[in-house]
């Protein structure tokens, strides 16, 4: 039996901006209008398997925090039926109940209770629990004086011990310094292996990457694909971008140049947003501007997942007679960069030094296995033959 | 906890009342831990700590016994004291209580929109944190009327279903207000004008039959008159007309609590939307 069921779920809120609800719901039912609803989430279906990992992924405001709420069980819905089988630990839940007067030892046992442990069960997990919060010498202070970091510590070492049949995560993984990650992750390996689902709703579309088997991407409630991770990824990269574009206009603005559009194609010329490493992208770069200034060039950016930015040039663009005639520009990029999702941020730079806004898309790309930082330098390694030593 | 160890199904957003009974049920070691919590919480980083638990209804009863034993002179067979006593203990605990109980669900947010237990646990957990103070007001009680000359008896062993009912008339008024409370966000600042009357509509500092006209219908109607009256008749003997007003508080409590569980199972699982 799957571990999540959900058919046709969908979850509809009313919104009231500020006013009290009475009021707002008298007010409505007067004007027979049903404005302040909003659907979440609509017509959901999915399953998911023990011992399977499924991604979520998708704007903000797509649904995914609607999603982990219905999981959780913290929200009904409004339509449809879910299903849930096992014990569920929300990761997002970290150190919910925590106290600041209590000590972090008093903590853990309340919210090893929140989490549905029982007393003996925590007894047993406990010492492994402070091991692996590395809390230490602190667990008699009230967690008042914990930092930020030891509480989320200390709240998800307790999260990761409750033996959960459905480890429900999201964003909390962004918390915490760069070992005590690497080792969270590693237990959610082992709970999987144990026979645990696994929900990962993030943005880091790398870590979803690395460790999901499955995608689910979710679009203003809608589900748009669920399947492969590099497919979902890739198809959210294309609705990132198709939800950039510009609406169409007749007057070019009073100032300055704009970037009507930034179109990523492979070397087929087929329009895509997930490149090979190495692989050369071609960027189709569409410029209007009006009269006023010069154009010096076109600032191109390519940064990794995290902003930084990993190439920017200048590159000298003829400007057109006409301002008002748009001006097609094609670069080709060779993608010489490590895998995970990167962006393309093109700025026009106008000699007059004018502020120009920036068009930024985003795309994915798969290089080779092995290859970290933040650039491809393609090293090659060769061996001497043998025979200077000796 | 166990609610939801096994798992769950959701469709629409009712809670059967089954399963919310037996979610509850089985949310005891939550609702323990975390009163305990309240509870040790609230007197932890004072440097009297527990004393105060006892000792301020105490107070506040030796006040209150002052002002009407001298001042406006009611005339009562046993010492004044020890007849204002038993029957303000009782009122203390529901009129501390039943404000903090009935904000509970929306103070506790933050808990409750990430996990998942039934919301009823936290109106409880409110109750059953402030009968650990209780139990302090209860020795105090006992003490101060053995200082007065009134040995316990038989009679002191009223005291027992005279504390269930309390408690079950401050849990049921807790767990419907609580529910209520997310929606009209009125219902604290309503319940405090209401409390402010309820004490005077309650015979605590007067004796019962003392109540005339139109305050003897308020009183009798008063579901804390007859929780009241079992607490003084526990120390110094039933009053005459006690037995209809205890009749009334039972079925108030019933009448609530069938209010209640019906919140409680449409909104359950939806108080988090509105959090």
């Amino acid at each position: 039996m799957s571990a999540v069921t959900l058919s046709g779920v969908g979850k509809r809120y009313r919104k009231y901006s500020d006013s009290a609800v009475l009021i707002a719901r008298g007010r409505e039912r007067i004007r027979r209008t049903t404005r302040s609803e909003t659907w979440a989430l609509r017509g959901i279906d999915l399953e998911v398997e023990r011992t399977e990992c499924l991604g979520v992924i998708g704007r903000n405001g797509g649904g995914k925090t609607t999603m982990l709420q219905l999981l959780a069980g913290v929200s009904a819905p409004t339509e449809g039926r879910v299903s849930v089988r096992g014990r569920v630990a929300p990761l997002m839940a970290v150190g919910v109940g925590f106290h600041p007067e209590l000590t972090g030892r008093e903590n853990v046992y309340i919210n090893g209770t929140i989490l549905g442990m029982e007393r003996a069960e925590i007894d047993k997990a406990y010492d492994d629990i402070v091991a692996f919060s590395e809390i230490g010498d602190f667990l008699d202070t009230p967690v008042k004086f914990y930092s930020s970091g030891m509480m989320v510590r200390l709240g998800m070492s307790v999260a990761m011990r409750s033996m959960p049949d459905i480890l429900l995560v999201d964003e909390v993984l962004a918390v915490g310094d760069v070992a005590f990650q690497a080792r969270c992750f590693e237990r959610m390996q082992e709970i999987r292996e144990a026979g645990a689902t696994v929900i990962f709703v993030s943005h880091n579309l790398n870590a979803v990457r690395n460790l999901c088997d499955r995608t689910l991407l979710l679009h203003q409630g809608h589900r748009v694909l669920l399947g492969d991770t590099a497919e979902a990824i890739s198809r959210f990269h294309q609705l990132l971008d198709e939800e950039r574009e510009p609406e169409e206009t007749d007057e070019a603005p009073a100032e300055g140049r704009r970037i009507e559009s930034v179109v990523l194609s492979d070397a087929s010329g087929a329009r895509t947003s997930t490149f090979t490493g190495g692989d050369t992208a071609t960027a189709t770069i569409t410029m209007r501007g009006c009269t006023t200034g010069r154009l010096e060039g076109l600032e191109l950016t390519i940064s990794s997942g995290t902003g930084l930015a990993v190439y920017r040039e200048l590159l000298a663009v003829p400007d057109a007679a006409d301002g008002r005639d748009p001006v097609v520009v094609t670069v080709d990029l060779p993608l010489r960069l490590p895998t995970g999702t990167h962006h393309l941020a093109v700025r026009p730079r106008a000699t007059s030094g004018a502020h120009e806004a920036e068009s930024r898309s985003s795309f994915y790309v798969k290089s080779r296995h092995g290859l970290f930082g933040q650039v491809d330098l393609a090293a090659e390694f060769s061996r001497e033959p043998a025979g200077g030593g000796r | 906890m166990g609610a939801g160890n096994e798992g769950f199904d959701l469709e629409g957003e009712a809670t059967p009342i089954p399963e919310l009974l037996a979610d509850l049920w089985s949310s005891r070691p939550l609702i323990g831990m975390l009163a305990k919590k309240e509870f040790f919480v609230k007197y932890r980083r004072a440097s009297f700590g527990i004393l105060w638990a006892a000792c301020l209804p105490l107070f506040q009863a030796a006040v209150l016994a002052l002002v009407f034993s001298r001042v406006v002179r009611v005339d009562t067979e046993a010492p004044y004291a020890v007849f204002v006593f038993p029957a303000y203990a009782a009122w203390s605990f529901f009129a501390t209580t039943l404000p903090g109980a009935s904000t509970s669900i929306v103070d506790n947010a933050a808990l409750s929109n990430k996990i998942y237990f039934p919301r009823a646990v936290l109106p409880i957990t409110s109750v059953v944190a402030a009968l650990y103070g209780f139990a302090f007001t209860l020795v105090a009680l006992l003490g101060v009327c053995v200082a007065f000359g009134e040995l316990p008896g038989p009679r002191t062993l009223l005291l027992v279903p005279a504390v269930v009912l309390l408690v079950l008339l401050t849990s049921s008024l807790s767990l419907l207000i609580s529910g209520m409370h997310v929606y009209f966000r009125d219902m604290r600042f309503f319940l405090q004008a209401a409390l402010s009357v309820w004490l005077f509509v309650t015979p605590v500092l007067y004796p019962l039959d003392q109540a005339t006209g139109a305050l003897a219908v308020a009183v009798f109607v008063n579901p804390m008159t007859g929780v009241c009256g079992l607490f003084r008749a526990a120390i110094t003997g039933a009053e005459p007309g006690f037995t209809g007003t205890l009749a009334v508080s039972v079925v108030w409590i019933a009448g609530t609590l069938v209010a209640a569980l019906l919140v409680h199972r449409r909104y359950n699982r939806v108080f988090s939307d509105l959090l």
